[in-house]
């Protein structure tokens, strides 16, 4: 005998093939709980000796009937019916959005990583061909160096387009840091966080210092005054900076820097110009305040409670 | 502003000088960039054939628009939610199942509705209808505008599991992407009778131009 299973919000029903209701179970009546149930099997233990159909084959009795008149089955009004679809629905979309996304930074953090090891070997072999062709002598059969050079011609194409698809990729999903930083920088700083969204919920202060990994175990250990930049360093505003401006320049371009990857992550809005103005206007402040080399050097002394902590633990 | 009359072309469906428009349920926000217009203390939103070709259809002279105030819509291939905003001020007091599946524009729909109320936002395939048949209840028209090669399959399906027995449907034809070769004219006129070979009775075909080139809107009803 068949049983016929549909679902809704509200629950899981099951009619016989003459139309009574077999069986059924309500959902509890929460949008979260919703959703998992209806991400589940719609199982129902009291049919085990029937042959069971769901929707999956096509529309069936059961399916009609809780589409005909969704709440009356279940004795709730029309109004808390609603609220469920509606926060159901919501729920099930930011899921699914949050899975895609995160598909799309493991994808974009990869082809980052390739980008990265292909420019190291291209260091390598460039150099190797350099000093090949000093000692090569040229006639005869060109069988060795024409080909080594051909081949490291090839990679540093595909080194291009590379780097053009990690482009492309970034302005697609965080065309604020593209705008901010430049493409490859913004691409470094999401793999560095692991994900857009878990740098978007970063504060300013924690970017800043992104990837100075050993700067900060060096400074824990009370060797070294905190390290005021980390992969940031890369950018030109800083990189260009004098010493005694990085810092400054640096807290700025991580404030900024949050503000771009939040809008990335949840909103969807493109402000990367205006944050650029706002970077600029403040290194022209920094560089006006701050024009020439400090005369005193702070010393800066270990912190001996953290060394004596520190100590104590690895014994 | 100036002063100028709302006369009524279909329920919920005004002219107000020579725009098309919809009373802004929302009264004070702009969903696409699109007028607000003041008439006698209410305000419209201004319906731009350009972005909606449900709009573009009834300036063709559609014969009939059956969306009424407490109407239940199932809208596939809703976008970013241009028309299906518009279809939010005639049923205020029914429902808009907007069905994308595109990640990329589903965050404005997600947006949409959150002010209003009557929208109801789903993120999935419009060819795999048992997986948000959960969601759905019987609906009065189903509205579809996915330019995809397998239209005619996808109306036919969803109207199965979700037009009520004599409930309307309206479907975007797209004519390059059924067939680019085809004739346009040829290519309505297929998909007109693969809808009637699945059971749907057609009532008007209506091409689009000047508003949407190459585009036609199919108007029809499922039998009872
Ligand atoms: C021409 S646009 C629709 C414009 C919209 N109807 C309006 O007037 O505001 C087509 C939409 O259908 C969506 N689409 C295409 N195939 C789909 C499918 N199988 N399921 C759900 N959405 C689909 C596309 O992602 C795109 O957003």
């Amino acid at each position: 005998m068949r049983a016929y299973l549909a679902r809704n919000v509200l629950g899981v029903i099951a009619l016989g093939e003459d139309g009574r209701i077999i069986d059924r179970e309500p959902y509890p009546r929460e949008p979260g709980a919703v959703a998992e149930r209806l991400g589940q099997g719609a199982g129902l233990e009291r049919l085990e000796d029937y042959e069971v159909v769901t929707e999956e084959e096509g529309p069936n009795p059961a399916g009609e009937m809780l589409r005909r008149d969704p709440w009356g089955a279940w004795g709730v009004e029309a109004a808390e019916y609603y609220r469920l679809v509606r926060g159901v629905a919501v729920l099930t979309a930011n899921a699914k959005l949050g899975e895609v996304s995160q598909e799309r930074d493991r994808e974009l953090i990869q082809a980052l990583q390739a980008l990265q090891d292909l420019e190291e070997s291209l260091n390598l072999l460039t150099e190797r061909a350099s000093e090949w062709q000093a000692l090569h002598r040229p006639g005869g059969a060109d069988e060795g160096l024409p080909g080594f050079v051909r081949g490291v011609e090839g990679l540093s194409s595909l080194r291009e387009r590379l780097e053009g698809y990690v482009t492309g990729t970034m302005e697609e999903v965080a065309p604020n840091l593209a705008g901010l930083l430049g493409p490859l920088l913004g691409a470094r700083l999401i793999a560095e966080a692991k994900g857009l969204e878990s740098l978007a919920r970063m504060p300013g202060s924690r970017i800043q210092v992104l990837g100075a990994r050993r700067a900060i175990f060096q400074h824990m250990r009370g060797r070294q005054p905190p390290p005021k930049y980390g992969i940031i360093f890369q950018h030109p505003l800083i990189k260009g900076a004098p010493w005694w401006q990085r810092g400054k320049i640096a807290r700025s371009l991580g404030a900024k820097a949050a503000i771009a990857a939040r809008l990335d992550a949840f909103s969807g809005e493109y402000l990367a110009e205006g944050l650029k103005e706002r970077l600029e206007r403040r290194v022209e402040e920094v560089r006006r305040k701050y024009p020439s080399e400090p005369k005193r050097l702070r010393i800066i002394k270990r912190p001996k409670v953290e060394k004596k902590r520190w100590k104590r633990k690895r014994r | 502003m100036e002063e100028e009359a709302a006369v009524e072309r279909f329920p919920g469906v005004y002219a107000v000088g020579d725009r098309l428009a919809t009373r802004n349920l929302i009264p004070g926000v702009r969903v696409y960039g699109e007028r607000l217009l003041a008439v006698a203390g209410v305000e419209y939103r201004a319906w731009n054939p350009r972005r909606s070709k449900l709009a573009a259809a009834i300036l063709s002279g559609l014969g009939e628009l059956p969306i009424r105030e407490d109407s239940k819509v199932l809208y596939l291939g809703a976008a970013s939610g241009t028309t299906a905003s518009h279809i939010s001020d005639i049923a205020t007091r029914g429902r808009v199942y907007c069905v994308e599946f595109s990640p990329r524009v589903f965050p404005s729909l997600l947006a949409l509705a959150e002010l209003r109320h009557n929208i109801i936002p789903i993120l999935a395939d419009a060819r795999r209808p048992h997986l948000y048949a959960p969601l759905l209840e019987e609906c009065d028209l189903v509205y579809q505008d996915v330019a995809q090669p397998e239209q005619a399959a996808i109306l036919l399906e969803n109207a199965r599991y979700f037009l009520k027995p004599g409930g309307f449907f309206m479907l975007a034809v797209k004519a390059r992407s059924v067939d680019i070769a085809m004739a346009p004219r040829d290519v309505y006129s297929q998909e007109a009778q693969r809808l009637r070979d699945g059971g749907m009775e057609i009532r008007e075909l209506l091409p689009l131009e000047p508003h949407e080139k190459d585009h036609a809107m199919v108007v029809g009803r499922k039998e009872r």
